[in-house]
């Protein structure tokens, strides 16, 4: 069982990436209850993807009963009250996270800053979109690719690699229309740039074609300037008709708009300087009885 | 007693004076919502979710998969079969299913989140909004509780302020004022009703029936995704709460899968200015600070409604109920209804948010109005024009200038929700009539 109290952290952590610990009660193999310090700890891959959590287990029942005299194991209600405890078992909770994420060969977040050109919790709340996405940078020369999603990159074929940095027109080819390409020129390059869809014939990696019903509008940062230009494609070819574009639905186009929404809910939560939403580090825990007093 | 206010205008029909022309050919966007019976317009109609054991592993991702931990754990007394662990250790091995955090790469999918964030952008894009609610200046205030603060100098309007009654939480509805009947159908994102088969379904094209429940933008937002839920629309139904409407609501907390979509209710005399049964919502990616706040049982004992855990607010600004969702929807809709029941007969204005996809509901008791009409609040509060709604209440404190929003400070933030609480004697006396 896991108060709402302690959700809320393990959320909050999850949002900031940062490490954490709660307490839950847990049961062992045999039924008995436990209380158990729950310490979870993100790491990143080189991209500064969050690819695992690691989660570290303690048994500070004891540790928890000496702190509150004896609290019964299943009150969960008095937890909430207990200040911080087991600062021991804690630090040999990072520890043992630091060494596995080395063994992984990935990099703990409370060891190393994540390295990449996107804010890493925007990476967060992007890589959970399905729907293929890229995010440009419009403010840098021949406005290059600075996240492609995991949608993308299957649509395309393309390697991660060979797509970040790179402008969107390694998908153009032979038979791409160029009106539609000059289209979307005019609109991305306006000042400032304006939203257009399109619908063009683009190439994957192996060279087959498809539909690309595609839709680019620009996003907004934390201080009110554009800060990204999204591009999101649906693939609308039609089996067996090359040809030709399949008809374009309200379903499309709600992949179009809702991907887009998604993203600008997600650039949001960076407003307010580098942190974003959120709280400074020296702010990071649960208010507890007493732990304010504005009187 | 009145205030004088400036409504913030959220929807069309409040901009223009003349009524759009009357046709019978297919419904004009410009049509007003009062011509939405026997049409069709776009639908959501959600899986209606009844009961599930939350046992507090709150809505950490999706509702329907938090796991009934009374079903799965064993009985402390009884010697049952143990949760699966791992051969080596005495610890197990899978203590809490929290989906959403510890599966980054599998987006759960919500239709009506996605369909909801989808329309909105499409009428983004059409401009039917007063401004871009993204060029806002948005900022968490130093401090532990983490207070939002805003910039949004167009929410604002250079209108006359007009006199609100705030002594009077039940008033009958009045045809002549705006209602939502006079919005326009392109402010409509889509009809909102329960769906028999179990499953969430979007429709582009569906009818409307005689009465149904909308969904409309609110062209002021405070945040992306800002909408409105007014339930039956053709009702005309007053700004009070019933059981049916806060059903509704819940199931709109809990159609969005998503614990950062709020939606929140505010009575007559706790700064709702229309007068027209609604509900609002939108996302913020953060926790609210009344949502980190502590909390405590409250006395009396909760045995009347096993289902629903109430609890009181500690350490928050304003004194308020929590209730928490251990088993159904409906019996929650029901101990939420009883409670603003009994407000809306003593004539206590009051605010209710619904967090962690309708888990969990704060209801504060409010007596701002109240001080503002009788001059006791002090004026550099009242000067912030901070009309101390659900949303603010909760933390999220929208500025409409540049100072207040650069010299915002969680004191100053607590300093003034503080005048929003009823003092600690009236906040019990409450509780022991309205959780009878």
């Amino acid at each position: 069982m896991v108060p709402p109290a302690q959700v809320m952290e393990l959320r909050d952590a999850i949002r900031e990436e940062r490490a954490c610990q709660i307490c839950l009660l847990n049961y062992k193999k045999s039924g008995q209850k436990f209380w158990d310090q729950l310490y979870v700890n993100p790491v990143h891959d080189d991209e500064g993807v969050v690819t695992h959590y690691i989660e570290v287990h303690t048994d500070v029942t004891d540790v928890l009963a000496k702190a509150t005299d004896g609290l019964p194991v299943d009150d969960v209600d008095a937890i909430e009250g207990v200040q911080a405890v087991g600062m021991e078992e804690k630090k040999r909770s990072m520890e043992i996270c630091s060494c596995l994420a080395d063994e992984m060969g990935k990099v703990s977040l409370s060891a190393h800053g994540a390295c990449s050109v996107l804010p890493t919790s925007l990476l967060q709340s992007l890589t959970r979109i399905q729907q293929s996405l890229v995010l440009v940078d419009p403010n840098q020369p021949d406005m290059p690719i600075v996240h492609a999603g995991q949608g993308f990159l299957q649509l395309t074929g393309y390697p991660r690699e060979m797509v970040i940095g790179h402008n969107c027109r390694f998908l153009q080819g032979t038979d791409t229309d160029v009106k539609e390409v000059a289209k979307v020129r005019t609109a991305i390059t306006a000042k400032p740039p304006q939203p257009v869809t399109a619908t063009l014939l683009n190439y994957r990696y192996d060279g087959t074609p498809f539909w690309n019903y595609l839709h680019i509008t620009p996003i907004r940062g934390a201080d009110g300037g554009i800060a990204y230009l999204a591009g999101v494609q649906v693939d609308v070819t039609e089996k067996g008709v090359e040809g030709e574009p399949g008809k374009v639905s309200m379903k499309h186009k709600l992949l179009h708009s809702g991907t887009v929404g998604k993203v600008k809910v997600a650039v949001r939560s960076l407003a307010g300087g580098d942190r974003g939403l959120r709280r400074e580090q020296g702010s990071c825990e649960l208010p507890r009885r007493g732990s304010v007093d504005y009187s | 007693m009145f205030v004088p206010r400036v409504p913030t205008v959220v929807s069309l029909g409040q901009l223009d004076d003349d009524s759009a022309a009357i046709d019978s050919g297919p419904l004009s966007p410009d049509a007003p919502v009062a011509q939405c019976a026997h049409v069709r317009l776009p639908k959501v109609s959600f899986a209606f979710q009844e009961g599930r054991h939350c046992q507090r592993v709150r809505s950490f991702g999706e509702l329907r998969d938090l796991e009934d931990w009374e079903k799965r754990r064993p009985d402390i007394t009884d010697v049952l079969q143990p949760p699966t662990v791992s051969s080596d250790d005495d610890l197990s091995a899978a203590p809490v299913d929290l989906p959403e955090a510890f599966a980054p790469a599998d987006e759960p999918k919500s239709l009506m989140e996605e369909t909801l964030l989808g329309l909105w952008e499409m009428c983004a894009e059409s401009g039917l909004f007063r401004y871009d609610v993204t060029a806002c200046e948005t900022k968490p205030v130093p401090g532990l509780y983490g207070f939002v603060a805003q910039l949004n100098e167009g929410r604002a309007t250079k209108k006359r302020p007009t006199e609100f009654r705030v002594d009077q939480v039940v008033q009958p509805f009045d045809e002549q004022k705006f209602n939502f009947l006079k919005a326009r159908v392109k402010e409509v994102l889509f009809q909102f009703d329960a769906e028999a088969s179990g499953e969430t379904i979007f429709e582009e094209d569906s009818a409307t029936g005689a009465n149904p429940g909308l969904v409309l933008i609110n062209i002021s937002p405070i945040e992306y995704g800002h909408v409105l839920l007014v339930p039956r629309v053709m009702d005309r139904l007053p700004q009070l709460i019933t059981e049916d409407s806060m059903l509704l609501a819940l199931q709109f907390a809990a159609a969005a899968e998503n614990p950062y979509f709020r939606v929140g209710y505010n009575s007559l005399g706790a700064y709702a200015t229309i007068n027209h049964l609604h509900f609002q919502a939108y996302f913020l990616l953060a926790p609210y600070p009344v949502e980190r706040a502590p909390t405590m049982p409250l006395e009396p004992a909760n045995s009347k409604h096993p289902g629903v855990k109430v609890a009181q607010l500690s350490e928050y600004p304003v004194k308020g109920f929590v209730f928490e969702m251990s088993s159904d929807l409906q019996e929650m809709a029901g101990v939420l209804a009883r409670a603003c029941t009994y407000m809306q007969r003593a004539n206590i204005p009051h605010n209710l948010l619904i967090c962690d996809s309708g888990a969990r509901v704060f209801l504060w008791p409010q007596c701002y109005a109240e001080k503002q009409a009788k001059g006791v609040v002090a004026e550099d509060i009242l000067s912030t024009g901070v009309d101390p709604a659900a949303f603010e209440i909760a933390g999220h404190v929208v500025l409409k200038n540049r100072d207040d929003y650069d010299n915002m400070t969680e004191a100053r933030a607590w300093r003034m929700l503080s005048e929003v609480s009823v003092a600690e004697e009236r906040f019990q006396e409450i509780a022991r009539q309205c959780l009878e």
